[in-house]
């Protein structure tokens, strides 16, 4: 019998069981989806953007569903960095699954003080540094859309982290290798894109937003072709690891990714579909490496051969 | 225990708009307390994306397996596609999910408040109540906007010692708002054991929760918001809500609730 396609990768010094993980802000703390998933089997958990105070985030309505997509402005709503390391993080350390600390900060200052208390803490396998939440007034985006400040972030929060930093990349910009390669060339170990689409849903009886704000971020299979667009682009502009996001419910769409150079991808909105989209898309993956008689998930990393 | 794969055992129309959806469960199905809500995926693709969030109606267990049902108004896609769903067909179902409705021990008398499609998770809870405490009494207080869109009268009737009807319109019972019905018997439906149990509207809730403002009475309310994961993780179907030192909070429907105390909740002119 042939042994199982080995579905590890290395990553920015570290090795994920498989190339996996979760997308911030759609698993929670992790711990919420223990009673659904065996959490040991996925590749990584990104964990909920951390503020260094806690955020209450936006009012309701957050949410509006609409084709194939769902726009929201939840608005970094947090529990605060030094809560995470002290009631979260130990209960999660159990699960013997790697944990990636999303940081966020309103300025440069607050990246670097999260990074900081996550660092200090241990428990952590790396940090993703999230300059592109399209939901908040400060910080976030305001970072993500010009390659200088992007770079400054990254290079401040490196200064006091010997974690591994993954700069977390927004979809709305002209030039995205500009950016990848503005946050690399500040130390960045890694980078993972696309970050939520800014979009609008109206309600034609009130004329108003059908959310408590204008705009929200759109995620889910509405996004997957642009988001796979932007990571070829990064891929080819970059030498570090570019982890995909954007839309991937399915192992197909994971493989796509995978395909044009990912070496790891983040599933998100298919998390609230279904609580077990992630073991589903592993085991398909798993499935598929087996059919084509390939031994290694490393064997269609960047292979994709164009038109 | 993620998902379960549920039949539809029937659909019907029950009131211009209104259906009452039941689903063949499998055995090993939890047993859901009053209040608690279930996850429906209403389609195999991504269109329409989301599962959707309907309090529990009614359950009963059955020689193998147990039924569920779901009483819903149409009021978009999500419900539309549900409306057209036939007998036989496969929906995914989550487990019963969020916090129910609590009836202290104390409690002899619960009074309903409903509002609409609101009276759907109240009906569930009349109904294990009078099963499980035979000697308590139930005071049903039913409203809509008009006759027609009147929901489970015959199922209250059965299990209430009195049942009052309010429409908007004036076209059946009190007319006015079941709130207004409410206060004209508020002296003589409270007494220390007695709790109210609500759902409607929002503006049904702040005119109860008004009305309830000085009176020491126990009162839960079924809240209800967007919701996405439905397990607490995506923070979408947040309410805004009282902390114990009266800070404000946002609460999530889905695990904070969707019972809460109505002294709890912050209505928007509060904030």
């Amino acid at each position: 019998m042939k042994s199982l396609p080995d579905l590890s990768v290395e990553l920015a010094g570290l090795t994920l069981k498989n190339p996996v993980m979760t997308a911030s802000g759609t698993f929670g703390y992790g711990e919420e989806y223990a009673d659904y998933i065996d959490l040991s089997k996925i590749g990584a958990i990104v964990v909920k953007g951390l503020s260094l105070e806690p955020r209450p985030g936006n009012p309701p309505p957050r949410i509006v569903e609409t084709a194939s997509g769902l726009l929201n402005t939840i608005g970094l709503q947090n529990i605060g960095v030094k809560v995470f390391v002290k009631e979260k993080l130990p209960r999660l350390r159990r699960f013997e699954v790697p944990i990636i600390a999303n940081v966020y900060g309103e300025t440069v200052e607050e990246y670097r003080e999260v990074s900081e208390i996550l660092t200090e803490s241990g428990g952590c396998a790396a940090l993703e540094i999230n300059i592109s939440c399209p939901n908040v007034k400060k910080g976030g985006l305001s970072f993500g859309l010009d390659p200088d400040a992007a770079a400054e972030v990254t290079r401040e929060v490196k200064r006091v982290t010997d974690l591994p930093v993954v700069v977390k990349l927004s979809p709305q910009v002209m030039n995205i290798s500009e950016m990848a390669r503005a946050v690399e060339a500040a130390g960045a170990d890694a980078i993972s894109l696309i970050n939520t689409i800014l979009g609008m849903a109206v309600d034609i009886h009130t004329r108003r937003s059908r959310l408590s704000r204008v705009m929200g971020g759109l995620s889910g299979p509405a996004i997957k072709p642009i988001a796979l667009r932007l990571v070829w682009e990064a891929v080819r502009a970059v030498s570090i690891p570019v982890i995909g996001i954007g839309g991937i419910a399915t192992a197909q769409d994971a493989i796509e990714f995978l395909i044009v150079g990912a070496r790891a991808v983040q599933v998100g909105t298919a998390n609230f579909v279904d609580p077990q989209a992630i073991e589903k898309i592993i085991e398909g993956l798993r499935g598929y490496l087996a059919q084509k008689g390939l031994g290694s998930v490393k064997d269609i990393i960047g292979t994709f051969e164009g038109e | 225990m993620g998902t379960f794969e549920t039949r539809v055992h029937s659909n019907r129309e029950v009131a211009p708009g209104h259906y009452v959806l039941s689903l063949a469960l499998p055995g090993g199905y939890p047993v859901p307390a009053p209040g608690q809500f279930v996850m429906v995926r209403l389609g195999v693709g991504s269109d329409p994306l989301l599962r959707r969030p309907f309090s529990i109606h009614q359950f009963h267990r059955e020689k193998e397996g147990a039924r569920l049902d779901i009483l819903y108004r149409v009021v978009g896609r999500g419900t539309e596609i549900m409306s057209r769903l036939k007998r036989d067909a496969e929906v995914i179902t989550s487990p019963p999910g969020g916090t129910g409705f609590h009836i202290p021990v104390n409690i002899k008398r619960i009074c309903l408040v409903a509002g609409g499609v609101g009276v759907a998770p109240l009906v569930y809870l009349a109904q294990s109540f009078y099963r499980e405490r035979g000697k308590g009494e139930i005071f049903s207080y039913v409203g809509a906007k008009t006759e027609r869109d009147l929901l489970c009268l015959p199922e209250l009737k059965r299990v209430s010692s009195r049942l009052t009807v309010g429409t908007e319109d004036g076209t059946a019972g009190f007319a006015g708002l079941v709130t207004e019905a409410l206060k004209e018997d508020l002296e003589e439906v409270l007494t220390d054991q007695t709790a109210i149990y609500a759902c409607g509207p929002r503006g049904m809730i702040r005119a109860l929760a008004a009305l309830l403002n000085q009176k020491p009475v126990f009162c839960q309310v079924s809240m209800e918001e967007r919701m996405a994961c439905g397990i607490g993780a995506c923070l979408s179907c947040v309410v805004a809500l009282k902390g114990r030192e009266g800070n404000m909070y946002y609460g999530r429907v889905c695990v904070d609730g969707p019972v809460i105390n109505i002294r709890h909740v912050i209505f928007e002119e509060e904030r």
